[in-house]
């Protein structure tokens, strides 16, 4: 019986197939933005999460003021700071592997009589050994305690200066000289592209040159690995304490913010998250648009058939058959409207990626659509069916 | 199809007799339109025989399309009972009085409102495919019936494409899909010529007296009421008058 309804349905939309597709064009358009928006946010969240991905899942970073502040809005720099001491206070906590920190700051680099201000990274070696996956194009990482080498971003290396720094040259930071003993390899664009400006230097030789770092004891940075076999959440709340307990703060007027991969994932989805609801809630706009077109094509239809209603009825269709015809035919318009609207929206998706937009759509969000157009369209068609179905048999046959 | 027990149509000659129990049953039925404003109706007490030939007359107004939708029970009485064979159907619902006339009606009307999308054949199978019969079937059946009515030539013919007997023939078809007892007609030959009226009447005659339909028809035309058992005339929302049975009730 559905089958038969349905294949009656189908051809009743058919007969009247210009504004068939015109209310389907309605649901195309609502389902593309929608699609299209979502994949952007999804393409955004996936970009973010891959060049984060250094972050390995047992690291864990601490850094000052609360992220949560500087995330949600907060336009003033922060004043908190890390000290030697607090990198010495978590380095004896139990279920802390390695631990570096780091000094971020700007010097001037002076290489064959050429000056630049660039970024200078000073940072303990085991960052680069045991914590995060930087990769090298030429030459070695710093040892330990290794003095006077540094290792130079592949962009300051090859165009920043009129000559090219090479693995065992010598270039100026500061008022000091350093040996090069390697180039990082091309970060490959993304947020991640500042680690090819920048140099680094071990964090003693760092502090030296670093302008704003000489003579304190203040980290940017306190980096560390969990021992195997610990939770890194586990340490995570370790260090809140001990460092609150260091700070003389509360939970809720926290300096410092620990960040582990979990929780730099939360963040992101956080951020992903109100993103794709932003976009796809403007984009749902147009979808309420066309539901709307479908609900004024059905009532169209059905005013236009209020007399095929009543012969249908004669002939022995019940309230609910009348329904489920025009439930079909509206589902129907939503779902050839929603797969239409995909099939482009993936077109349009691909079309973006190369255009250097990350988008991505999700299978789940692909069969999301299909499902949630024909419920638009069942929902946009309920109350015309209603109506075609409680019409009184003997006035539809009577309509002119 | 009608049960043949009963029957006395061969000693009759051509003549069938309807069968002394009732298919149709009204009590004083009142029909108001316009909360109470028009009374269309106006308590009409009347019975049916299985296998009758029944005519209504009347002028424009008088009650009679009213009395055949209540019969037919594609209309519910403002007060009094209706019964189709003995079952009262005038507290049914909707959806029980469909099922009721998918089964036990075939309706033929003045305009002959077929579905101007489907040809002959699928008008025809419409029917059917309520009561849930599959499609092979039901196009074969409707295949059938409309060679039965002398159209089986264009049953792929859409209504603007025939002619106005033809139309009437395929509704005529259309009304026999689920082999109803009772074939109610209002005005089946109103927007006919002659020609195509009597083919029409003749397809009545036909079921009614080989296939013992019950008929009701709904007509102004005195030849019509010639081809009836029995006439009744309406008048004022009332039976103003009855004709006899030609036939004796056995």
């Amino acid at each position: 019986m559905l089958r038969d309804l349905t294949e009656y349905a189908v051809m009743n939309l058919r007969r009247r197939s210009l504004r068939s597709w015109l209310t389907i064009l309605g649901i195309v358009i609502g389902v593309l933005a929608i699609v299209t928006m979502i994949a952007i946010a999804e393409g955004l969240d996936m970009y973010i999460r891959s060049q984060l991905s250094i972050f390995s899942e047992d690291a864990i970073t601490v850094v000052p003021g609360n992220i949560k502040d500087q995330l949600y809005g907060s336009l003033f720099g922060t004043v908190a700071k890390l000290t030697e001491n607090d990198m010495d206070a978590i380095a004896r906590l139990p279920g802390v592997d390695k631990i570096g920190a780091t000094l971020e700051g700007r010097a001037d680099i002076t290489y064959h009589g050429q000056v630049m201000s660039t970024y200078a990274i000073g940072m303990d070696p085991v960052l680069f050994n045991e914590i995060y996956s930087y990769e090298l194009d030429s030459g070695r990482w710093l040892r330990d305690n290794e003095r006077g080498s540094a290792i130079v971003g592949y962009s300051l290396a090859n165009d920043v200066f009129d000559e090219k720094i090479q693995v065992g040259r010598r270039v100026q930071v500061g008022n000091r000289s350093f040996n090069v003993v390697g180039i990082t390899k091309k970060s490959g664009g993304g947020i991640m592209a500042v680690a090819d400006s920048v140099i680094y230097l071990s964090r003693e030789d760092g502090r030296q040159v670093i302008p704003e770092f000489t003579g304190k004891n203040d980290l940017t940075e306190i980096h560390l690995k969990v021992a195997e076999g610990t939770k890194p959440g586990t340490v995570e709340e370790e260090i809140n304490s001990e460092l609150m307990r260091l700070h003389k703060v509360k939970e809720d007027k926290k300096d410092f913010s620990v960040m582990t991969a979990a929780y730099m994932g939360e963040q992101i989805g956080n951020i992903t998250g109100a993103l794709r609801l932003f976009l796809g809630g403007i984009a749902a706009i147009s979808l309420l648009v066309g539901s709307i077109g479908i609900a004024n094509t059905m009532f169209m239809s059905i005013l236009e058939r209020t007399k095929e209603i009543g012969i249908m009825k004669a002939v022995g269709a019940t309230n609910k058959m009348i329904m489920q015809i025009f439930l079909i035919e509206s589902g129907v318009i939503g779902l050839v409207g929603g797969f239409l609207g995909l099939i482009i929206s993936y077109a349009v998706s691909m079309l973006i990626s190369e255009l250097g937009i990350p988008s991505r759509i999700k299978a789940e969000v692909m069969i999301g659509a299909l499902v949630f157009s024909f419920f638009v369209g069942v929902i946009a068609g309920y109350i015309p069916a209603k109506n075609a179905a409680k019409m009184p048999a003997v006035e539809a046959l009577r309509f002119e | 199809m009608a049960n043949d027990e009963g029957k006395t149509g061969g000693a009759a000659g051509k003549k069938r007799i309807a069968h002394e129990w009732n298919t149709i049953t009204l009590k004083g039925v009142k029909k108001s339109y316009q909360e109470g404003m028009f009374r269309a109706l106006d308590g009409v007490s009347v019975s049916v025989k299985k296998e009758e030939f029944l005519v209504i007359r009347g002028r424009s107004g008088s009650g009679k399309s009213t009395l055949m939708h209540i019969m037919g029970c594609l209309d519910q009485p403002s007060e009094g009972e209706v019964y189709i064979d003995e079952i009262k159907t005038s507290d049914m619902d909707d959806d029980e009085l469909a099922r009721l006339r998918r089964k036990k009606m075939g309706f033929v009307f003045q305009a002959f409102n077929l579905i101007p999308t489907l040809d002959a054949l699928h008008n025809v199978a419409m029917p059917m495919m309520f009561e849930g019969i599959g499609k092979s079937e039901r196009e074969e059946r409707a295949a059938e019936l409309l060679e039965s009515v002398g159209i089986g030539s264009k049953i792929r013919s859409y209504p603007n494409e025939l002619s106005g007997g033809e139309k009437q023939r395929v509704a005529i078809a259309r009304a026999l899909a689920n082999d109803p007892d009772i074939i109610l007609a209002d005005e089946p030959t109103g927007n006919l010529d002659s020609v195509s009226a009597k083919q029409v009447l003749e397809v009545f005659d036909e079921f009614h007296h080989k296939h013992g339909k019950t008929i009701v028809v709904v007509t102004h035309e005195e030849y019509v009421a010639e081809m009836a058992e029995r006439t009744l005339y309406m008048k004022d929302g009332k039976i103003s008058q009855y004709s006899e049975l030609k036939a004796k009730v056995k």
